[in-house]
């Protein structure tokens, strides 16, 4: 490409960016933006649940951006939410918070002055309010409904598979996962409840990586070749699990129980064929349109109180 | 019978150091977490264990070898396995859809030493390099895993042969065909020298730059071989480039004694490095110890592993001058005396 051609592409560009600035703002006007900020974008889930948002949202008159990659950092999400606001950018926002909530609350109460609406998961006692607050939703997950529906479901499992004096390798959340004592206690509660004889003989924390649970799955199956049980609190660590007992030889329908939380296509489809006996899902779908019409009537109104919403947990069992 | 004396000690230590720290670990774990680990079941399953780790080790090896620290293995595994899981989903057979991922990770290593020799920083590079890669990735699968007909490469993942996982046998074929190009052709020798002292190999009238494409190249190569294999692996290939196995392959290389300013080291010593971490979580494993241990013993042990390289290293040099002072002064001495 020779100099002056590349100097006439150049305008070009310069004028079709410039053409479409100028329509930016009528357009903003017309339909107010908000941005999705998750912990990352690069989980599967919160990429369906972005695509879910944009296209609800657009249907009830918003426009969804996705917010620059928290990428599990919390700096960097507060960082990304307040270029955002202090931009004029959005109207609003729907985040979940990618370490402590608390970091946000700083975030919060500048978006409460400028009249920029937020719904955030955790309760407020989590980013250091009390009660409902203007112009804030608090989403929370039930994460003692998740845990004992899945303790509930392993310890059906073994009782129906004849299993109930078991050995059990129990998985654990990473260390600093929210909601992990909750979810934990509940399970073990209502597991004991419903197997009381059998035994846990390994705890494994079990993160988002499959290849790492696999590993670590395969090994607690070599030190204790008689557990038949494991449960997963991702969907990855759900699939290393499989994939562990399947390596090792140690997969029986008859025998087996692994239950999961999560819920990506790969896992129900895992339940539907019995090789996962029990998968609690968070109803993110459920919870998608109670968001997109909370944030709707938020962002028409930002002086109003906002709500205290739960996300429902969809249980599925063979 | 020969004697040993305090230098022959000290080389002895800088040369088997990693080897006996792994015998040392394989030793006390077989003895503490007994009976389960000391068996030749374990034993085949801490080879397969260690042999994703291994692979990524070896990736970034061949690019600390020529000088050149290769931060884009992530991006190239995750973009290779997606394209491979991509066709086999469209019904390609397995064999064509890995070669496609192989030929991908080539082009990327190419891409990188090409752009590399232009001048630019290699660190920063291969940093692009990571995001570009794991960004088509992430574009081209919508962020989202592919797992469909995935089960046909369970033959190279999660099967086992004679009792050994299947992915040490791809470990074994590559440390086995590297080290013979390392130690016994005239290329790996240049190869190495290309890190170590691209000058002297100038002036010896050869090419470095061929040497450092080379690096960037196998680099790409066997990563791409790591992406495959983690694929077949997990029966799923994950567009998110996975970033933790640069933290395990660079504890694998340095617990090796590999300099990573290029040069020297060997890589069945990368590859026992490997081992010493896989052995560590296994045993910690096994004895129902928090996870979180693992990770701080390793760390642990890695500034420990670099300390001693260090120090030994230093001791080394200062025993081997003194000795060398010595004999001077004993030649001197019976010259004067003739």
């Amino acid at each position: 490409m020779g100099a002056r051609t590349f100097k006439k592409v150049l305008v070009g560009v310069a004028t079709a960016a410039l053409a479409l600035s100028t329509t930016v703002p009528a357009q903003a006007a017309d339909q107010p933006v908000v941005a999705f900020s998750p912990m990352s974008n690069q989980i599967p889930a919160l990429i369906g649940m972005f695509h879910g948002f944009e296209g609800f949202g657009a249907s009830q008159g918003l426009k969804v951006i996705q917010a620059p990659d928290a990428n599990f950092d919390p700096a960097t999400q507060k960082k990304n939410l307040e270029a955002l606001i202090r931009n004029g950018q959005i109207k609003g926002w729907w985040s979940l918070a990618a370490g402590a909530p608390s970091t946000l609350r700083s975030t919060l109460l500048m978006a409460q002055r400028k009249g920029i609406v937020a719904i955030v998961n955790g309760t407020p006692a989590d980013y250091g309010f009390s009660g409902k607050q203007r112009g804030i939703t608090f989403s929370a997950i039930d994460y003692a409904t998740m845990g004992t529906k899945l303790g509930e479901g392993m310890g059906k499992c073994l009782v129906a598979k004849k299993e109930a004096t078991a050995e059990v390798i129990l998985g654990a959340n990473p260390a600093g996962t929210v909601g992990k004592k909750e979810m934990e206690a509940a399970f073990l509660a209502a597991f004991k409840k419903a197997a009381p004889k059998a035994k846990i003989v390994a705890t494994i924390a079990t993160g988002g990586d499959t290849a790492k649970a696999q590993t670590a799955i395969r090994t607690a199956l070599q030190a204790h070749p008689k557990a038949v049980a494991f449960n997963g609190w991702s969907d990855e660590a759900t699939l290393g699990a499989i994939n562990a007992f399947k390596s090792a030889n140690k997969f029986s329908a008859k025998t087996t129980c692994i239950v999961g939380g999560g819920g990506n296509d790969e896992i129900l489809a895992a339940q539907k064929s019995g090789i996962v006996y029990s998968v609690a899902k968070l109803d993110f779908e459920g919870d998608l349109v109670q968001s997109v019409l909370t944030l709707k009537e938020m962002v028409a109104d930002p002086t109003k109180l906002g709500k205290l919403l739960s996300v429902p947990v969809k249980v599925f069992t063979n | 019978m020969k004697k040993f004396d305090s230098l022959s000690i000290l080389v002895f230590i800088r040369s088997w150091g990693i080897t006996t720290l792994l015998a040392m670990l394989l030793i006390f774990f077989s003895i503490w977490a007994a009976p389960v680990f000391g068996t030749l079941e374990n034993f085949s399953l801490l080879l397969g264990n260690a042999a994703i780790p291994a692979i990524f080790a070896a990736a970034i090896a061949m690019g600390a070898y020529s000088g050149a620290l290769d931060l884009s293995v992530p991006g190239t595994a995750a973009l290779s396995s997606v394209v491979m899981a991509i066709m086999i989903g469209a019904g390609i057979d397995t064999v064509p859809a890995i070669g496609v991922a192989l030929v991908i990770g080539i082009a990327i290593g190419l891409m990188n030493g090409l752009i590399v020799q232009t001048g630019l920083n290699p660190l920063a590079v291969t940093i692009g390099t990571l995001s570009i890669t794991s960004g088509i990735a992430a574009i081209i699968t919508d962020g989202l895993p592919l797992f469909d007909k995935m089960e046909k490469l369970e033959w190279l993942g999660l099967t086992d042969y004679f009792g050994i996982p299947s992915p040490f046998f791809v470990v074994a074929f590559i440390y086995i065909i590297g080290t013979i190009f390392l130690t016994k052709t005239r290329g790996g020798v240049r190869f190495l020298a290309a890190g170590g002292n691209p000058e002297a190999l100038r002036r010896s009238g050869v090419n470095a730059n061929v040497y450092r494409l080379l690096g960037f190249t196998l680099s790409g190569l066997i990563a791409a071989i790591g992406g495959v294999m983690n694929s077949a692996y997990t029966a799923q290939a994950t567009p998110g480039a996975p970033t933790s196995v640069l933290f395990d392959g660079l504890t694998a290389v340095a617990l090796s004694g590999l300099a990573l300013s290029g040069g020297r080291g060997s890589l069945p010593k990368v590859w026992v490095g490997s081992m010493v971490v896989t052995v560590i979580g296994s045993g910690l494993l096994i004895k129902n110890i928090q996870p979180f241990w693992t990770i701080s013993i390793t760390g642990a042990l890695l500034i420990a592993a670099l300390a001693g390289e260090h120090y030994i290293g230093k001791a080394v040099a200062k025993q081997a001058v003194s000795k060398s002072t010595v004999s001077a002064h004993k030649e001197a001495k019976k010259a004067e005396v003739k």
